[in-house]
């Protein structure tokens, strides 16, 4: 449905694109010791960007904006 | 499925599945030897203190560790006291965190009305990666006074439904196990509570009527904490901890740079997500005009969740907050599950769970103590040289409540390895 925003999606999209890589390195370094593989040299891979602090800001104004896009939507009809 | 009235298979859920959690639990954790994480030890002199004496050595909310020399006194009867102490701890520690399914089934099950869709969430409260680690990382008090917290949750939201003076006494109490139970625990059921009755009497008509549950609230945790003052100070022992908050918060002095590392970080990100998408549900069902006091306790769980994750809080403050998200996500979670429809809410489920798993499990594998059987051994030979009045041990951090524990001998704490003196008063460890 085009301008129903869904929630759900932006929150899979954004947690399952972003910095996946990072991700899954990060994954890999609990998921060995749980297998028995010997974990891999040097340190855990860390943030390189401020993922956090990004995402803090907009899982805010996202829904914020989506709710005010809705609001003008149903005053325009 | 659909279902208001409780049926047989309600109670079954609530009595089969915190058996489940507590034997998983208690079985990782009889895995490890003697008390998993830093201050593993800790919780043993304690205990031990409260079985010699009634009462804890060091300054501290004193329920956690009641709990647990209670479960070591039923064992005393069958093993010596040292492993009954360790165990005692694992026994409490497991049935604390089975226990915790119960309010969040309860309160998911009224929100919800769906035992099904009920499950689910509290499972994926239970199995949250954040929740595991608490005792992990030995933060043991954290993970018992969750179990209060979950109940101060259910409590509020029937008070909110139902403003009656007995709900009002309920709060009350809860509030105040939790004051004795964890600071942290206690913190964010208070906070969670002001900000849903703020809202409640904002938008209230009856606000002199509410001004008395309110008072009636704060009265109950008031009185048991001037009574407290009063004859037992050292219960709220980890309440300096408030002041250094403040004086930290306010200066931004950081004592540790802890950067999260990514298995934590995407935990972090999943919980924001949920806690995101709850917020959207709560702001279009106000301005659809529907300010019920449901939608206040779900806006309230967001602004906490927002609190609970505030990126730029001072590094030593900002991992304890965040230990605490899976609470906003499990209620942000609730309230997203009732507004999309369950095929939708089932699928980001499984995802959820799927994305969950290896930090949990993680968590349930990582667990170990500070100290082996040889170091152990080794302790033991020393007790024999050691003056029981006379000396004091400095040891490596992590390690001093053990030989504090094992050799009964004061003992103080060190940071790091390079800080140790030489002086003649103390004997070296």
């Amino acid at each position: 449905m085009v301008g129903d925003p869904n929630p759900w999606l932006f929150a899979i999209v954004i947690s399952f694109t972003n910095r996946t890589i990072s991700i899954m390195q990060g994954m890999m370094h609990i998921i060995n010791p749980v297998i028995g593989a010997p974990p891999k040299p040097g340190p855990i891979p860390g943030p390189s960007f401020p993922i956090v602090e990004v995402f803090w800001f907009a899982s805010i104004i996202v829904p914020l904006l989506a709710v005010l896009l809705e609001w003008i939507r149903k005053r325009g009809k | 499925m659909d279902s208001k009235t409780w049926q047989i298979s309600d109670w079954i859920k609530i009595i089969i599945i915190p058996l489940i959690f507590t034997a998983i639990r208690l079985l990782t954790l009889l895995d490890v030897w003697l008390l998993p994480g830093l201050d593993g030890g800790y919780y043993a002199i304690q205990v031990e203190n409260i079985m010699r004496s009634s009462d804890i050595k060091y300054d501290a909310p004193p329920i956690a560790f009641f709990i647990f020399a209670f479960f070591t006194w039923l064992l005393s009867s069958f093993q010596p006291l040292n492993d009954a102490i360790i165990n005692g701890v694992k026994i409490g520690l497991s049935i604390a965190y089975g226990l915790s399914f119960i309010p969040v089934y309860v309160l998911s099950r009224k929100i919800l009305k769906n035992r099904f869709e009920a499950f689910i969430v509290a499972t994926l409260f239970m199995l949250h990666p954040f929740y595991v680690s608490l005792t992990t990382a030995s933060l043991f008090k954290n993970s018992v006074g969750t179990l209060f917290l979950v109940i101060g949750v259910l409590m509020l939201y029937n008070f909110m439904k139902e403003r009656t003076l007995k709900n009002a006494v309920f709060l009350g109490i809860t509030i105040t196990i939790c004051e004795f139970t964890h600071i942290l625990c206690f913190g964010i059921i208070v906070l969670f509570s002001a900000i849903s009755l703020f809202f409640i009497f904002i938008l209230c008509r009856d606000r002199a009527k509410l001004l008395k549950s309110f008072i009636v609230i704060a009265l109950i945790p008031a009185l048991a904490t001037l009574s407290v003052i009063l004859f037992k100070p050292n219960y709220l022992g980890s309440y300096w901890k408030l002041h250094s908050y403040v004086e930290e918060v306010a200066f931004q002095i950081s004592s540790q740079q802890i950067t999260p590392g990514p298995q934590i970080e995407y935990v972090i990100l999943l919980t924001l997500a949920i806690v995101g998408a709850s917020l959207y549900y709560c702001l279009r069902e106000f301005i659809d005009g529907r300010r019920n006091f449901e939608n206040i306790f779900f806006v309230s769980a967001t602004i906490l969740g927002f609190y609970l994750s505030y990126p730029f809080m001072i590094p030593s403050w900002r991992w304890r907050f965040q230990f605490m998200l899976f609470i906003p996500f499990t209620l942000s979670f609730i309230k997203c599950f009732k507004e999309s429809r369950v095929r939708e809410a089932f699928l980001i489920s499984i995802l959820i769970f799927a994305a969950f798993i290896p930090a949990t499990l993680n968590s349930f594998v990582r667990m170990k103590t500070v100290i082996d059987e040889t170091m152990y051994n080794d302790l033991l030979d020393m007790r024999n040289h050691i003056e029981k009045n006379g000396s004091v041990i400095i040891a490596r951090f992590g390690l001093n409540y053990w030989v504090e524990y094992i050799l009964g001998v004061q003992c103080k704490g060190s940071s790091k390895w390079r800080t140790l003196r030489t002086t003649p008063e103390y004997t070296w460890f």
